[in-house]
């Protein structure tokens, strides 16, 4: 009787101490986007890349201001922001500016490639970029680019990987997570960026754009939403949910999911 | 003799037709009906941001992870929200209606989402509520959803809203065609 009173008092204990612990933490923060985000928040200033701009606001303690537009190219799908760096994935290049002076990115480097979408991810001094030749940029070929940026004013491409129909993808230490569209899931080994090694592939889902998240891979595509426990050595999967999909056949909802 | 005259003016034409297409092509009425397709436009309640019930996902965008909350953008309609504190058994908890949406973004419990061409700042208070910070334009930002290319479809009327899906439809007038 005991023993159950003290573990219920445990237990509440943990629970306050939970609720206590997730508000404080919420209080500062931000969350996580997948790759295909055109937003990127970095030091209090959110950077959105639509068409052929770059808006900056400032979002500092409770101020709500549009302070800078940038022209580009044009052609602009997708921001991440990196330490003093943001890197933008667009249908014909990816482009690298200077956020050191926050309030106006400054270019640094057009990496040009063949034309396709493609969204970037970045860990360390590397990018990983995936080309996909699809409906809204006709030409181009499907592949996985790893690029080295310890130089930001010249990058260069380590490898190149054919892909099927590559689009999001997340990388987490020793894992690349690429999103194969109609294809499905893939997971690699990159320790050997030169030779980066398939460890699984789940085929039988449609898979538009990860985020991996602490072990816990979130990925979303037109079957659903679906959240899998991987194991960061070897990357295995375990499903552990899956919010699915109703469709309504009322009106036909032709969407071009990548805008 | 006149059959070929009539082929030779047609190449020219066509060829016009040809360069000056783009992504959406103008074209004068015809009288055959065709199958093509009618815009819907989003009503001005749903051109509302509101925090609603939870509802079904019918085609999932992109997704965002803040602490417990997982948001999953359902295309051009809103965000939905779960409570994801056990990723075995997320919680549907509720929807925000944000007609246009695709992108979206939260610091410091602030939601930034972009609805009908705009940035919108919300504060989010766990779900429960949302108290608006406000809005800002934003610059040449994709509207609306493009009709299905290789088709006809009846021309946007832009004072009507912005395009929320396509219908199929038999059309007699058609002036508009979405090419590849």
């Amino acid at each position: 009787m005991r023993a159950t009173k003290l573990i219920f008092f445990l237990l509440l204990v943990c629970i306050a101490a939970c609720e206590s612990d997730s508000s404080s933490e919420l209080n500062n923060s931000q969350g996580t986007g997948g790759s295909m985000t055109r937003f990127a928040i970095s030091n209090g200033y959110m950077y959105i890349a639509s068409q052929s701009t770059i808006s900056v606001f400032d979002i500092r303690n409770n101020t709500f201001e549009k302070i800078n537009t940038i022209s580009t190219n044009g052609g602009l799908e997708t921001v991440v922001a990196r330490g003093e760096y943001l890197y933008l994935g667009a249908t014909d290049a990816m482009y690298i500016y200077s956020i050191a002076d926050p309030v106006t990115p400054t270019f640094i480097f057009r990496y040009a490639h063949i034309v396709s979408c493609d969204p970037v991810v970045v860990q360390g001094d590397r990018a990983f970029v995936t080309l996909r030749a699809g409906s809204a940029c006709n030409r181009g070929a499907n592949a996985l680019e790893i690029i080295d940026i310890t130089n930001k004013n010249n990058p260069s491409l380590i490898a190149n990987y054919p892909m099927l129909s590559p689009h999001g993808l997340g990388v987490d230490g020793n894992l690349l997570f690429i999103c194969e569209g109609e294809h499905g899931l893939k997971v690699f080994d990159i320790q050997n960026e030169r030779s980066i090694q398939l460890k699984h592939h789940i085929e039988n889902i449609h898979a538009y754009d990860v985020i991996p998240n602490n072990g816990i891979l979130l990925l979303t595509g037109e079957d659903g939403v679906f959240q899998y426990r991987y194991d960061q050595q070897t990357g295995a999967l375990i499903l552990l949910s899956k919010i699915p999909v109703s469709r309504t056949e009322s009106i036909a909802l032709l969407i071009t999911i990548n805008q | 003799m006149i059959k070929r005259r009539i082929v030779l003016y047609m190449v020219p034409t066509l060829l016009l037709l040809v360069l000056s297409g783009c992504w959406v092509n103008e074209y004068s009425s015809y009288d055959d009906p065709v199958e093509g397709y009618r815009p819907v436009y989003g009503t001005s309640q749903t051109q509302e941001v509101t925090l609603t019930s939870a509802r079904s996902v019918n085609n999932p965008g992109k997704i965002y992870v803040y602490g417990r909350f997982l948001l999953v953008n359902e295309v051009n309609k809103g965000i939905h929200v779960f409570d994801n504190t056990t990723p075995e058994n997320p919680k549907a908890i509720g929807f925000v209606q944000l007609l246009g949406n695709t992108d979206m973004a939260i610091q410091n419990n602030v939601l930034y989402a972009d609805h009908m061409g705009n940035l919108v700042a919300l504060e989010v208070h766990d779900f429960e509520k949302l108290t608006s910070i406000g809005t800002l334009s934003l610059q040449d930002w994709n509207l609306g959803i493009p009709p299905p290319a290789g088709y006809y479809f009846e021309c946007v009327d832009q004072t009507k809203g912005i395009v929320t899906g396509w219908k199929k439809a038999t059309l007699t007038k058609y002036e508009c065609y979405a090419s590849y």
